[in-house]
């Protein structure tokens, strides 16, 4: 699976929100349900899917689609 | 599923909490529906009594105080304190709980109160200075701790989940997970978070009278090391030295759950004789016959056991956790009786005690200990005594379905010599005449025109377990064959092997008449209706054997229909 895809998965089913509606371009802030609490919890099982942590700056500035994905895949090398 | 309303009070943030503890309580069919108190507000939430807590009504309140928060002040300059300003600030946070529990009994008499003993972090300024000099904090923490429990025995509501040890069993670094605190003022890491939703849910469990109430146990490779009825007793993995410990160990903890008032039952296939020889005369055995509340030791598969066992003992099958090292009875037991707890269970041995703890920390949650709980045990063992049981039919076809078993069978090569003989030497149990060979002996009689050696190598889902069955046929007369030796590896009985292992030898025969020999000894005695099972008549019985025949012209031997089959002829299945 694509890592926006497993990212769109994570995100619906954290915030309760259909799939469709996380596209690459999404933000932090088009979901009023994306609150700090609900990014922690998100940003914790991102850690547990692909088996890193990130650091504290680095959670406190992953408040789009795009960020996450990037942050990701700098991580992970395929 | 239960409905209940659940409050969570913290010093710290506690919401992150919410999802895991759900999920816990969902697992045991409790519903939950959740207030969280503000961050730091738990003391107005309970002394307000107009706040928003005692609208929500909840049965159980979680007021979880951590170490880190209590003796904040302590923790950043420990030298500002001494003894007695640290005992005062303990006692001071002590009366400060009472106050809330108080409060709490009085305006919502029928709730639950939830508190934690308090752990600070392992690693801290104090180091060498802890218990050497004036400045050691954890007498501070100890006091605190001692407190709360003087307090939890006084009030009938409250009660104390002991997260100081839950969290040193996981260690405390892996405990914290400091971006956690750092972003969100919350103190665990997402492990902690598991671990403790899981330890609350199972608390309320207990609380509830919810727990399970019966460990069901095998005996072989499971309360000792070994197989009784191919080891004997004396070959037996079980005593003070080595891997034996580790089953003593798994008994003793076994043994202290009897003591909290858990049931303790046997469900096992072995012959009665040699199992309950173990239990009364093995020296080693640290659980004996009065410790069971009830047993079942027979040939019948176990979840007609399990359901006989639950009339019995005059419980629900949703009582029962069954332990068992084979994976196949495991699997059977999950689907046939899914009421049942069937844990996965640790391969080595040497895990044996901490997965049972483990799994008494979730399932059979105790929180006080009873007269009536320590006689428990003895007044089901009294009770099964003057009851007589019937068995019930299950649906063993769909289980045999579900293994997927699929045969190859072959005459014995020189890649098969060396396991059939060693099969003839081992196998006890399933063994109706228990000849014993050599490879030499073997591979003369492969080479023997009128004799004709067959194994049979099985395969499941689990995967293969290699050649485990032998028929060695000898020819007496033009068309009469005699079974020299019947063996099955005791890892495949009651699976309808042999039937399928039979139908298969006989139908290369063709037309001839089959004879079976039965030849008694101390452990084959599970197969002694072998051949009668199988449709063969009675020929004669002496002392040292009993011969039995089939004549393949008038009876047709079939295989059972969940059995896939190859025939090996000259190294290539059919």
């Amino acid at each position: 699976m694509e890592t926006f895809e497993e990212i769109q998965s994570i995100i619906s089913a954290n915030l309760n929100v259909p799939t469709a509606s996380i596209r690459p371009d999404s933000k932090a802030s088009d979901f009023s349900e994306w609150d700090s609490l609900h990014h922690l919890v998100l940003v914790m099982d991102i850690e547990q899917k692909f088996a890193f942590n990130f650091s504290l700056t680095e959670i406190a500035e992953l408040d789009s689609v795009e960020k996450i994905v990037k942050a990701i895949q700098k991580r992970v090398k395929t | 599923m239960t409905d209940m309303r659940v409050a969570l009070l913290s010093s710290c943030t506690i919401e992150l909490l919410q999802k895991p503890f759900a999920a816990a309580l969902e697992a045991r069919s409790i519903h939950a529906s959740f207030w969280a108190g503000g961050f730091g507000q738990f003391r107005q939430d309970v002394l307000d009594p107009s706040s928003a807590l005692y609208t929500h009504d909840p049965a159980v309140i979680v007021l979880y105080l951590d170490g880190g928060d209590l003796f904040q002040e302590v923790l950043e300059n420990p030298f500002a304190f001494s003894a007695d300003a640290r005992r005062e600030l303990a006692l001071r946070c002590v009366r400060d709980v009472t106050v809330l529990a108080e409060t709490l009994a009085e305006r919502l008499p029928q709730a639950t109160l939830l508190l934690n003993t308090a752990a600070i972090d392992s690693l801290n300024t104090l180091m060498g200075l802890e218990y050497n000099t004036e400045y050691g904090i954890q007498d501070a923490v100890n006091a605190y701790n001692a407190e709360l429990s003087v307090l939890a025995r006084r009030m009938q509501n409250t009660l104390i989940v002991d997260v100081a040890s839950l969290a040193a069993g996981i260690g405390f670094e892996k405990w914290r997970d400091s971006r956690m605190w750092y972003l969100a003022r919350s103190r665990w890491s997402r492990q902690a978070l598991l671990a403790l939703a899981e330890r609350y849910a199972a608390t309320i469990s207990g609380r509830l009278g919810r727990n399970r109430k019966c460990v069901v146990l095998d005996l072989d490779n499971t309360l000792w090391g070994g197989v009784v009825g191919e080891d004997g007793l004396e070959d037996l993995r079980l005593g003070e030295g080595g891997i034996g410990r580790a089953y003593v160990e798994f008994q003793l903890e076994l043994l202290n759950l009897y003591r909290k008032g858990v049931l303790l039952a046997i469900c096992s296939k072995n012959n009665p004789e040699d199992a309950l020889g173990v239990i009364r005369r093995h020296p080693a055995m640290r659980l004996h016959e009065e410790h069971f509340a009830a047993i079942r030791i027979n040939w019948e598969d176990k979840a007609t056991n399990l359901r006989a066992l639950a009339e019995e003992l005059n419980i629900g099958l949703d009582s029962f956790m069954f332990l068992d090292d084979n994976p196949v009875e495991r699997s059977w037991i999950r689907q046939s009786v899914p009421e049942v707890l069937v844990p996965d269970w640790p391969a080595d041995p040497a895990d044996y005690k901490t997965a049972l703890l483990e799994l008494a920390s979730r399932h059979f949650c105790t929180l006080a200990i009873t007269a009536e709980d320590r006689r428990r045990g003895e007044a089901y063992q009294a009770q099964a005594e003057r009851r007589k049981l019937e068995t019930s039919a299950s649906s063993l076809e769909d289980f045999y379905r579900s293994l997927q078993m699929r045969a190859k069978i072959g005459l014995a090569d020189s890649f098969s010599i060396p396991r059939v003989a060693q099969l003839t030497q081992k196998t006890n149990q399933f063994n109706l005449t228990t000849r014993r060979y050599t490879e030499a002996e073997i591979a003369a009689i492969s080479r023997d025109p009128d004799c004709a050696i067959w194994w049979l190598d099985l395969s499941d889902h689990f995967g293969p377990n290699g050649i485990v069955g032998v028929l060695i046929l000898r020819r007496q007369s033009p068309d009469t064959w005699l079974i020299d030796t019947f063996l099955l590896s005791c890892r495949v009985m009651g699976r309808t092997v042999e039937n399928a292992f039979l139908s298969v030898v006989a139908g290369e025969l063709g037309t001839a008449k089959l004879i079976g020999e039965f030849r008694p000894t101390a452990k084959n005695l599970p197969v002694r209706d072998l051949y009668q099972r199988l449709g063969f008549r009675s020929l004669r019985h002496a002392e040292d054997g009993e011969f039995w025949e089939l004549d393949l012209a008038s009876t047709s031997l079939k295989p059972p229909l969940w059995f896939d089959i190859d025939i090996v002829r000259n190294g290539v299945a059919a």
